[in-house]
């Protein structure tokens, strides 16, 4: 379980947060804007992308994209993230391998304040492809992270800084953008909680702890399989598209639509084509809150007469019910902005890139469990209990009549 | 009593179907992951052959040898990290075959894997060849590229390419080097006990074999360069046969797989590879026996070039040579050549063309009554590979366990 109160910004891992320093990245490899001289002249496709320079090479590189203050106009708040690939335990001995944030399932949780200038410095350790997007913030086009869109992707060995300002207010997350069905589901994905002095939630309800509570689905046997594969080709493809050996199509990158119908005239197979696919889509067979499945997951402390808030973060691609046992809680944000009457629930539904924060009054002293009501989801390789459960526990109960053991497989 | 007699059968079978779920056992039945796998070969083919007694032997024919169907089987053991596998495959032989049987068993083997090393027992691919040539069939030219079996005088290519094996292979990832060694049983038969060939199912130990390989993994195989290099030792214990004594029979394999070009998609390859086999004294070189054992040497090449822009494969031409000769005979040896073509039509579909010719030296045309050969053949493969409950993870495709013609090259010391 993650509490954001011990794990604020500069809090968390030593190396996280570097601190508010407005430092100029190192030597700048920059892509240049997007010439779009009027709204009705029509935009040259892959304008600023190294990806259709032959002999183009991201290692050592250290890219600054444009369009965000330099260093000097504001003061930044900086933080180093990496993209590395480890071997994530999520219950004893069901192991799988993830590209992890700062090695760590899932990543670290950002806590800044709102209109706060924040300054990313992503370094790519693993020998694919990454971006980061900034899920619900309100920034500049060329920090969104979309591949290809927005930006070129990180290459290995790259470090691309991201710059914007933190705003609106709410809860946010981040998560890799580049191959997102499986490096959301590698568990790519982390918090980003932006925090503000006129927080409509904390008004209504006083709250004294909150927690981010990260809901994810893997598929370990997909994870493992496009892993192998990625890893297997993926560092020796890049470096022959760098050697210029191959065309960009080999990789699916094209300028624009026109030149990838070309491209098809010209006997380029489409990946997505009857006779060309894999057609491998994921089936999570493992369930996990920030990145431990029942019973290894974290608990929510809570005491009597307490307000908490309970940010729920949906970082995979199922739809979740969360439903807690032996209260009624208050649905105070969606999608991180307040809603203004907040409603009593018991169940809440957490869809695909929704968070949905509630809070928890302390008014039934017990152990209740908090879980997906989908009881698929709350299996551990199919058996039951095990997945997306977790429990709220009362920490001032003097002698309770019945304290909780475990059962896994009922 | 036909009551009970049903009555009966309905208990054995509801005790059979319960299997899975004995009561009072915590020990679930783990459902298997599954390889399915398969290709089919059917080729219209012209012959033309000047019979060494003189005549010709010519026809054509629609041929469908070497097809075939592999199961594969595989969980993991308890530690979650090794596992254990089973391989069943079946296939269709050659229609001059000596096995009395429409199918051949060809794999049927079990083990147990962990990370860099694998402990193969039962029947599979002999370790007697290490390079896989661009040919429609594998017994193309089976003379040039296999140690032939010094126990079977059968005329069968199944007694030279499958045997029995205890097999072990250890990985140095690191090194890209492989090593291997294996007991082998080859399959034993004489020219009077044809009629059982076919139903053999065990095999004596009759050899053993040692094996290294420098291997670069397939990804960076289109590299310029030695992308293979391999070397392998084959002894097999030859019991008497007509008229000639106990013997044993050293084979010494060496491999190259040389990356020709720096074009990934214009792809120009050449593999190499030479056996020297140093037997016994034979009276002749008439039957199968005498020419597993003379001493011999042959040597394969092959050229080929793969069209494959933005890495997807359309087709690919090849040159194969071989030279054989039974060095202790006069004007004893071989030469073929083989053209080939494969247009890749689809994902595993292939059409392919092949030209065959091969000439005997006098001395071995005699003994074969075979002088020179003309074969043409035309036609298709299907090869497909589909895994169900996907939980271990494929050590490879099981379609590795087949001969191929397109991104060939090594026959990887550890499958």
């Amino acid at each position: 379980m993650t509490e954001s109160r011990k794990r604020g910004a500069g809090a968390t891992r030593r190396g996280f947060l570097k601190g508010a320093v407005a430092a100029a990245g190192g030597a700048a490899v920059v892509a240049g804007a997007s010439a779009a001289a009027s709204a009705a002249a029509p935009y040259k496709g892959g304008t600023g992308s190294m990806m259709f320079i032959p002999g183009h090479t991201m290692i050592g590189a250290h890219t600054n994209s444009p369009g965000a203050p330099p260093d000097d106009e504001v003061e930044y708040r900086e933080f180093d993230l990496t993209f590395e690939l480890l071997e994530h335990e999520l219950i004893p001995r069901v192991k799988f391998p993830v590209f992890a944030f700062n090695g760590q399932v899932p990543g670290p949780v950002f806590r800044v304040q709102e209109n706060d200038w924040i300054k990313v410095n992503a370094t790519n350790k693993t020998e694919a492809m990454h971006t980061i997007h900034w899920h619900g913030v309100d920034l500049i086009y060329t920090m969104d992270g979309v591949p290809m869109v927005t930006q070129d992707p990180i290459h290995p060995d790259e470090t691309f800084t991201y710059r914007f300002q933190a705003r609106p207010a709410g809860t946010r997350f981040y998560h890799c953008h580049w191959s997102t069905p499986l490096h959301m589901m590698s568990a790519l994905h982390g918090a980003f909680i932006i925090d503000s002095p006129d927080d409509p939630v904390r008004a209504m309800f006083p709250y004294t702890r909150d927690y981010v509570l990260m809901l994810e689905s893997f598929d370990t046997v997909f994870t493992r399989k496009q892993m192998n594969a990625l890893l297997g080709g993926m560092k020796r493809v890049n470096k022959l598209m760098a050697m210029g050996k191959l065309d960009p199509a080999t990789h699916g990158f094209f300028r624009d639509y026109d030149e990838m119908l070309a491209a098809i005239e010209n006997g380029w197979r489409p990946p997505y084509a009857m006779g060309n696919s894999e057609a491998l889509v994921p089936d999570p067979n493992f369930f996990a809150i920030n990145g431990k499945c029942y019973p290894a997951t974290e608990k929510i402390g809570i005491v009597r007469d307490e307000f908490i808030r309970i940010r729920l973060i949906n970082g995979g691609f199922l739809v979740h019910h969360m439903h807690l046992h032996g209260h009624q809680f208050w649905h105070v944000a969606e999608d991180g902005n307040p809603i203004p009457q907040p409603l009593r629930k018991n169940t809440i539904e957490v869809g695909p890139g929704k968070t949905q924060d509630i809070v928890v009054y302390g008014d039934n002293p017990g152990f209740w469990t908090f879980h997906d009501h989908d009881v698929r989801r709350v299996m551990n390789n199919g058996v039951y209990p095990g997945g997306m459960l977790t429990m709220l526990v009362y920490e001032d109960m003097e002698n309770p009549p019945y304290v909780p053991s475990i059962a896994i497989n009922e | 009593m036909r009551t009970l007699r049903i009555l009966m059968l309905a208990g054995a079978c509801a005790v059979a179907a319960s299997g899975a779920a004995v009561a009072l056992e915590v020990d679930p039945e783990v459902l298997p992951e599954i390889n399915i796998g398969g290709r089919g070969v059917v080729t219209a083919n012209y012959r033309d052959r000047d019979l060494a007694s003189g005549g010709n032997d010519n026809g054509g024919e629609l041929d469908v040898a070497d097809s075939s169907l592999l199961l594969g089987f595989s969980k993991f053991l308890f530690n979650d990290v090794d596992y254990g596998f089973a391989t069943i495959g079946f296939k269709a032989p050659d229609d001059d075959t000596d096995l009395g049987d429409d199918i051949f068993l060809h794999e049927l083997h079990v083990g147990i894997g962990a990370r860099v090393s694998e402990l193969l027992l039962g029947r599979t691919r002999l370790t007697n060849t290490l390079i896989q040539f661009p040919t429609v069939r594998d017994d193309d030219l089976l003379d040039f590229t296999h140690v032939a079996n010094a126990s079977s005088n059968a005329e069968a290519e199944e007694d030279t390419i499958y045997g029995t094996l205890l097999k072990g292979s250890y990985y140095l990832p690191r090194h890209r080097v492989a090593l291997a060694g294996a007991v082998t049983a080859r399959t034993e038969t004489d020219a009077t006990n044809l009629a059982n060939v076919g139903r053999v199912s065990r095999g004596n130990p009759n050899g053993i074999s040692l094996s290294i390989a420098y291997d670069v993994p397939e990804t960076i195989k289109f590299d310029r360069g030695l992308r293979f290099a391999g070397l392998t030792w084959d002894a097999q214990r030859a019991e008497t046969f007509s008229g000639i004594g106990k013997d044993t029979v050293h084979s010494w394999i060496g491999a190259l797989s040389y990356n020709l070009g720096e074009n990934p998609e214009e792809s120009w390859m050449l593999d190499v590879q030479g056996i020297y086999t140093a037997g016994g004294t034979v009276p002749s070189l008439a039957q199968n026996i005498f020419r597993a054992r003379a001493d011999s040497y042959a040597v394969v090449g092959s050229l080929r070039y793969v069209h494959r822009p933005y890495l997807q494969t359309r087709w690919q031409a090849a040159l194969t040579a071989a030279y054989k000769d039974f060095t202790d005979f006069d004007n004893a040896h071989s030469i073929a050549l083989i053209p080939s073509f494969t247009w890749r039509a689809g994902s595993g579909v292939d059409l392919v063309a092949q030209y065959r010719f091969i000439d005997n030296g006098r001395g071995l045309a005699s003994a074969v009554n075979r002088d020179t050969e003309h074969v043409v053949l035309f036609g298709a493969r299907f090869g497909f590979d589909f895994t169900l409950n996907e939980t271990v993870g494929q050590r490879g495709s099981i379609l590795n366990l087949e001969h191929n013609m397109l991104d060939i090259g090594p026959v990887r010391v550890g499958d």
